[in-house]
């Protein structure tokens, strides 16, 4: 196993599912912290406020300039997995005030303790079912810009 | 693909122009001249857009008849895909920013 997972991604066209997994040098009790408790998620995500922390429960993601995005928790099993649906159809060109199986896509943390810390994977999957494909991927490259300059950030980080 | 391709198409596919070629492509092979007959473009700016993007590989010129067309390369550029990869993306940042709160926990 060589350490830079980051580069172990999967993009799967057939089944649309993305898949990332990074290695943390952090117990998975900080991991799990980071991707459940709103507090967290609004720094690597957006502003998050949620109506609780079990299953069923709904919140938002919001994002100055953007609008807020209604989102569900769908499964848990602390500390191991996580589960969030988030209305994700860029395309529908307005942000609907709750998330339905089909304007969201469903995204899924697993947590893996090693001897280093923590091997987190994320599986984003869903996006058979949100609208337009060609109308989604131009509002995507809006967001391109950006994302390259974080994608050369990173990579000329190291990280 | 890895980030050392992944850059340089991005940064091609990053102007709005070069982004409406691509899309148009995608629908089919087209010459310049097809091009600029669709797009509110001078025939001579969409032979320079086309060269930027042959030149990282995401279309390449095909001979037909008399005339040369364009095609757009590879499955990596399927609408999909393209999509997947910007999502794959944004997930690499954000758990570049988990990684960075964890560990400072």
């Amino acid at each position: 196993m060589t350490t830079d997972h980051s580069q172990a991604s999967v993009v799967d066209e057939s089944t649309f599912t993305v898949r990332r997994t990074l290695d943390i040098a952090a117990s998975v009790a900080k991991v799990w912290a980071a991707i459940t408790e709103p507090e967290h998620i609004s720094r690597w995500f957006g502003r998050a406020q949620f109506d609780g922390s079990a299953p069923g429960s709904t919140g938002t993601l919001t994002w100055e300039g953007y609008g807020s995005v209604p989102v569900r928790i769908e499964a848990v099993d602390a500390p191991r997995s996580i589960s969030y649906r988030w209305a994700n159809d860029d395309a529908l060109g307005q942000l609907p005030s709750e998330v339905t199986e089909t304007n969201s896509t469903v995204f899924t943390f697993t947590l893996e303790e090693t001897a280093g810390g923590t091997r987190l994977t994320v599986v984003e999957t869903g996006f058979e079912v949100t609208s337009a494909p060609a109308a989604n991927l131009e509002s995507h490259r809006q967001g391109w810009d950006g994302e390259l300059d974080k994608l050369v950030a990173l990579v000329e980080g190291g990280a | 693909m890895s980030t050392d391709t992944l850059v340089p198409v991005l940064a091609a596919l990053a102007d709005e122009t070069r982004w409406s070629i691509l899309t148009a492509l995608g629908e089919g092979d087209a010459s310049a001249s097809a091009l600029a007959a669709r797009l509110p473009v001078t025939r001579q700016a969409i032979a320079k857009h086309l060269a930027v993007l042959a030149e990282v590989g995401v279309v390449e010129p095909v001979r037909v008849g008399r005339e040369v067309q364009y095609r757009v390369v590879g499955s990596q550029l399927s609408a999909t895909a393209r999509r997947l990869d910007a999502i794959g993306a944004e997930w690499d940042r954000r758990l570049a920013a988990i990684k960075e709160i964890a560990e400072s926990l």
